[in-house]
């Protein structure tokens, strides 16, 4: 009889259990959707990323910076990326100053998050220099 | 009485909850702010990776572009000059945190700041760079230090061999070995010369004229031209240049024998 009355603790207790629930589930739930929007930059960063690379390891990137050759700089980026991707690239030299005098980018932006990737290349000419290409990327919603 | 005892019923189970609501919350952040962190190191990993492999190609682009200035004539401080340009630039693109690169140039005899060239009469000729780095990331979560080390060297190896002509016309073959890093190589441009009298003292080098150059595309080059040399007891004093694809420049000079 005494058990039956005594609602208030039991009461307390279910309280107390959707409570901590609910704290667990909040705090376990938020770092996984920070991941999903995470891999999708990481993605996007390893693509770029490789893509420069891989221009830059037989040094294609600088002797076309070096011609100022910007078409061909752009057919090589065009063809090496995924056509659902929009990309630009924008050329820097050592004092920060944009030397590309056309726009090197397959078009018009498609989506707001844009991921941008900083590659520091050095030329391999007798003549050196260093450029900064910046490459930002951005995918369909 | 007996109210006041199930008031201090209720307040014990209260205590219980509370604390055990307390500790599941304390548990539950420690468990978030973990796994949050876990979740960063690792998803920072590959582009760390990649980031560490850009900054080591720069830095070999740049030993290559300064022993490619210093083989064409140029001061054998290019390579300290152009190292210390991309370290400064380098460590002013922090991305993963405070970057820091102190290179080394190997100074010990035959390397003068890291650059060496040794093109000889023996049919070998040598253009070398050698440095060494200590690369450390200081970033938030940790710290990495790596050493790396970058030595581009360019050989040229040649010999000849010519059978005596008409008069002083001799027909020269000449065989170019190029290697880089040890691994045999391209090259962009070959130039052979001869000396005219045999006799390298007075320098009188006369440019060939190629009648054949066979490439076998492994970094072996067999070329043929016709010498005239001044006299028929001469010595034939041949030296090959050579540009290998990364521009960088190699001499060798060798003796032909009669076949």
């Amino acid at each position: 009889m005494r058990f039956i009355n005594d609602k208030r603790g039991q009461i307390r207790i279910i309280e107390a259990l959707f409570a901590s629930l609910l704290m667990i589930s909040t705090i376990t739930l938020v770092p996984s959707q920070l991941g999903i929007d995470k891999t999708h930059f990481n993605s996007y960063y390893s693509e770029g990323s490789q893509v420069l690379i891989s221009l830059d390891s037989n040094g294609k990137l600088s002797s076309l910076i070096e011609e100022r050759n910007w078409t061909s700089l752009k057919k090589c980026i065009q063809s090496v990326l995924p056509v659902s991707l929009w990309f630009n690239i924008t050329v820097f030299d050592e004092n920060s100053t944009i030397i590309n005098d056309v726009k090197i980018s397959n078009g018009g932006l498609i989506s707001d998050e844009i991921i941008s990737i900083n590659h520091v290349c050095a030329s391999l000419s007798q003549n050196y220099a260093i450029y900064i290409v910046r490459l930002q990327l951005a995918g369909v919603k | 009485m007996q109210r006041n005892l199930r008031n201090c019923k209720n307040s014990g189970q209260t205590l219980v909850i509370t604390a055990l609501v307390i500790s599941l919350l304390i548990l539950s952040i420690f468990y978030g702010v973990f796994e949050a962190s876990r979740r960063s190191e690792i998803d920072n990993l590959p582009a760390l990776n990649d980031y560490i492999f850009v900054t080591k190609l720069g830095l070999k682009k740049t030993v290559i572009s300064s022993l490619a200035n210093f083989s064409r004539g140029g001061t054998n401080e290019i390579l300290s000059t152009n190292l210390n340009k991309y370290v400064s630039i380098v460590g002013n693109q922090a991305y993963f945190g405070k970057v820091s690169i102190l290179f080394t140039l190997l100074d010990i005899s035959p390397y003068q700041s890291g650059l060496h060239l040794s093109w000889d009469s023996d049919g070998t000729g040598l253009s070398s760079a050698y440095a060494n780095y200590s690369l450390a990331l200081i970033k938030t979560e940790a710290n990495l230090q790596l050493k790396h080390e970058t030595n581009i060297t360019t050989k040229l190896e040649i010999d000849g061999t010519y059978n005596q002509l008409q008069g002083t016309d001799r027909n020269v073959t000449v065989n170019c070995k190029i290697i880089n890093e040890g691994e045999p190589s391209l090259a962009k441009n070959i130039t052979i010369s001869y000396e005219l009298d045999g006799d390298p003292s007075n320098q009188e080098w006369i440019n060939a004229s190629l009648s054949s150059n066979i490439d076998y595309g492994n970094g072996t080059y067999r070329l043929s031209f016709i010498a005239e040399t001044e006299s028929i007891n001469d010595s034939m004093l041949i030296s090959a240049q050579v540009y290998d694809k990364r521009g960088i420049f190699v001499i060798a000079n060798a003796t032909c024998s009669e076949t």
